[in-house]
């Protein structure tokens, strides 16, 4: 059947932001049809008089534009080409569709992202629209072997990912990889980064993230010169890379742009956090409980004169001001800016203070939590940040139930995951295990920069 | 099972199952059987270990044990696994938690053990590197117990008494009890590495320096007299210690202990598996299941010293059995075969 007006409603189930009709045309009437809310109508204008023009003289593939193509017609390349917000004419003798790609794009500016600050370098960051992100990277990235591949999605092919990377730099194997991977998503409702990650990811329920999620297109720039591959949706400012180590999760620009001692030196606090962030609160609650032996006595009797009043067991007053922390970190976070700061005034110090001075959790329980929720927020990426906050909860049951064995039982099971975790296949917990040497001491030390140039070289991975 | 090992990997899992099982224990009873020679008979243990190493390397092609000779290398490692998991239970009942009932706290150590042996071997055989910073932890340590070692107590020696002697040989030959590990272990080692050389001398001398240390740390620290009434010497020894940071240094290194021999369990009963794997093609995971439920159900029976001192006392005998005769009567056997 050659499609008609009806036919082409039918097939949008009759929306009402369908535009639909007969258009004149050199050698044939055509059906154009577009969805007003997507398509910018004046530029489509323009588009159309051009088309027209090389179709009256006949010019061989007429059709083909910058921002236009022809296709066969079938009912799915229509469907597929009006929800991916292009304008389709229809020839019906003919039998093709012509695409014309006008979409109307409503973009905010590039600024920095409000997760992923820096004090020195780049303040850009990634918006919603995908072509403005490659953009942004491509401008960073001066080279003819930075590769961007499209892939359709799902059942009915309309969800676009995109993948990027450095041909020359990036392992083929990973790249056959990502793409496979990727070619394989059967979801039709497919609409966030984080439903990307987990089809990606190969341990769902590890609490650790395994892809790095960025907004900044400086980091995925670096990212990407070192091998990795970018992973990008239209609609998210979000940029997903891979494959990272546990350790790519503790680095930032800055540490890049400052000197390199004092980059040294906040990667190595940064280390220094991840420990306290998880094990503080679980140490203290085992010294307090069953190992008071081992504090010098000096502080061993300041110890029990903080807790000797306290109702509580140490784990159930951890416990309550851990909450407490993070409903107020929820709290501050949910509402609008200035209220959030309010909140966080008022629950860290107002009812902090009124705790302590209840009697329901000792001072060095607060200096404790604070410490701890403090050396958490250290951590650059949002994701490891929440995973590590987490992880401090069944080190301290393992505390409050045997003290420090509980966390050496804890710790080994940590380390046991930590070896079994792959990130697009290859070991999360490198470069320590498989160990590395020039790349573990890059774990703890920001070398100068001349000398990755120096390395690079050598090994003809830049330019 | 498809793994494959570098020669780093491979000696750090052998040093791991060669000194978790023992390392704190071995000095009090070599000091009670060898007196003042112990560190003399010592290093005659590291030499023949030393030669040891060396033999196996160059016979370890011809070792292709039947059924038989790999089910008694199964028993064998699951004695010792039983053997040291007891000797935690014990520590752990005598050091911190004397009312807790044994099985609650070898449950929480066989559940780290069977999950890590569900894992991929990959995982497994990386476990190890966890315990290098404990090694440096270790020798660190025992630096600080240098100025109340009385160092005339190396002397005098009494070599002319050959049982006292012999008897000392035979008891540091607990330090040795992994080393049947290397022949099974040794054709996964990527093949273009020669061991025969550096790589085996460095291995044997850092294992000497390792008990060496710390037997002579024991051995000028305790009387001889007194030495029979510590039998975890290691640890009075750093109770003892005053350190500004920290009251009881000997707690640190108590639960350091207690992680590297919950790392050996976990590689005994790796290679369990893996010998079971070249005869049986079947559900790993059934065996593996059983072999924790043994963990789990044994060793609680024997965590009391009298116990403990009955089921350590054949380790010397089976030990020279199936590290040292076994091995040669398969390499003999083999060796006739191919004639």
């Amino acid at each position: 059947m050659k499609p008609n007006i009806e036919h082409v409603k039918k097939l949008v189930y009759e929306t009402d932001d369908l535009f639909v009709k007969m258009i004149d045309w050199p050698f044939e009437e055509g059906i154009i049809c577009y969805f007003t809310t997507l398509v910018d109508g004046g530029e489509l204008n323009k588009q159309l008089a051009l088309l027209k023009r090389q179709a009256e003289a006949k010019t061989q593939n007429w059709a083909i534009s910058a921002a236009s193509s022809s296709y066969p017609y079938t009912d799915d390349k229509l469907q597929n080409l009006l929800s991916l917000g292009e304008t389709a004419i229809i020839f019906p003798n003919a039998n093709i569709i012509v695409a014309i790609n006008l979409k109307k794009e409503q973009a905010r500016t590039t600024d920095e992202p409000e997760n992923e600050h820096v004090i020195t370098g780049s303040h850009e960051g990634f918006i919603e629209n995908k072509d403005t992100n490659i953009a942004l990277i491509r401008k960073r990235l001066l080279r003819a072997d930075f590769v961007v591949k499209n892939l359709y999605t799902g059942n009915k092919n309309s969800d676009i990912v995109t993948y990027a990377y450095i041909a020359t730099v990036a392992d083929p194997q990973l790249v056959k990889m990502i793409d496979n991977k990727l070619s394989a998503i059967s979801s039709d409702e497919f609409f966030t980064p984080g439903q990307l990650i987990e089809y990606m990811e190969e341990h769902t329920w590890s609490p650790f993230p395994q892809l790095l999620v960025t907004e900044r297109p400086d980091r995925v720039a670096s990212n990407l010169l070192e091998g990795r591959i970018v992973l990008l949706m239209d609609n998210s400012p979000t940029a997903i890379l891979g494959p990272v180590t546990l350790f790519s999760f503790f680095q930032t620009p800055d540490d890049f742009n400052s000197r390199t001692l004092v980059g040294s030196f906040y990667r190595l606090l940064r280390i220094f956090s991840l420990i306290t962030a998880i094990f503080l609160p679980a140490f203290y609650v085992s010294v307090v409980s069953f190992h008071s032996e081992i504090l010098p006595i000096e502080i061993s009797k300041q110890v029990k004169l903080a807790i000797n009043e306290i109702p509580y067991r140490p784990f159930l007053e951890a416990f309550i001001l851990e909450i407490f922390i993070e409903l107020i970190r929820e709290a501050s976070m949910r509402l609008p800016t200035p209220i959030g700061q309010t909140i966080a005034i008022v629950g860290g110090l107002v009812v902090g203070d009124a705790i302590v001075s209840a009697g329901l959790v000792s001072n060095l329980m607060v200096i404790v939590v604070a410490m701890t929720a403090i050396s958490s927020f250290v951590i650059p990426s949002a994701e490891m940040n929440m995973t590590i906050r987490i992880l401090r909860f069944p080190f301290m049951l393992g505390a409050a139930l045997f003290g420090f064995f509980g966390m050496v039982i804890g710790l080994l099971l940590l380390f046991i995951h930590l070896l079994n975790l792959r990130s697009m296949g290859r070991p999360y917990f490198s470069p320590v295990i498989p160990f590395d040497f020039t790349r573990f001491k890059d774990i703890f030390v920001r070398l100068p920069f001349l000398r990755f140039l120096r390395n690079g070289k050598k090994k003809g991975v830049r330019e | 099972m498809k793994f494959s090992l570098t020669p780093i990997q491979f000696f750090l899992i052998i040093f791991l199952l060669q000194t978790g099982s023992v390392f704190i224990t071995f000095q009090t009873r070599l000091l009670e059987g060898a007196g003042r020679n112990a560190w003399v008979v010592f290093i005659m243990t590291g030499i023949l270990h030393y030669l040891l190493l060396l033999f196996y390397e160059r016979q370890h092609s011809r070792f292709l044990p039947g059924p038989f000779v790999l089910l008694l290398y199964k028993m064998y490692w699951i004695y010792i696994n039983v053997l040291s998991l007891s000797n935690i239970l014990y520590s752990l009942a005598i050091w911190l938690y004397p009312n807790t009932p044994s099985i609650v706290l070898l449950l929480f150590i066989v559940f780290v053990s069977f999950y890590a042996n569900c894992c991929k071997p990959d995982t497994i055989i990386n476990l190890p590197v966890i315990i290098i910073p404990a090694i440096l932890i270790f020798f660190f340590s025992l630096v600080f117990v240098f100025p109340d070692l009385e160092w005339t107590w190396l002397f005098p020696l009494d070599l002319k008494d050959v049982e006292l002697v012999l008897n000392g040989f035979l008891i540091s030959q607990v330090t040795v009890v992994g080393a049947a590990s290397f022949l099974f272990l040794r054709k996964r080692v990527v093949s273009d590495v020669k061991m025969i050389g550096w790589p085996i001398a460095i291995y044997a001398s850092f294992w000497f320096l390792f008990f060496f240390m710390s037997l002579i740390v024991v051995q000028l620290f305790f009387p001889l007299e007194t030495i029979a009434i510590v039998p975890q010497a290691l640890l009075y020894l750093l109770k003892s210690q005053k350190v500004n940071f920290v009251e009881r240094l000997d707690l640190f290194f108590l639960f350091i202990w207690m992680m590297w021999s919950m790392i050996t369990v976990i590689l005994f009963a790796f290679l369990i598996r893996l010998v079971h794997a070249e005869t049986n093609s079947g559900k790993q995971y059934k065996f593996n299941l059983l072999i924790h439920m043994v963990f789990l159900l044994v060793p609680p029976f024997f965590a009391t010293r009298d116990r403990l001192e009955m089921l350590r006392e054949p380790l010397v005998y089976l030990h020279l059995t199936i590290v040292v005769v076994l091995p040669i009567f398969v390499f003999i056997k083999n060796r006739r075969k191919t004639i």
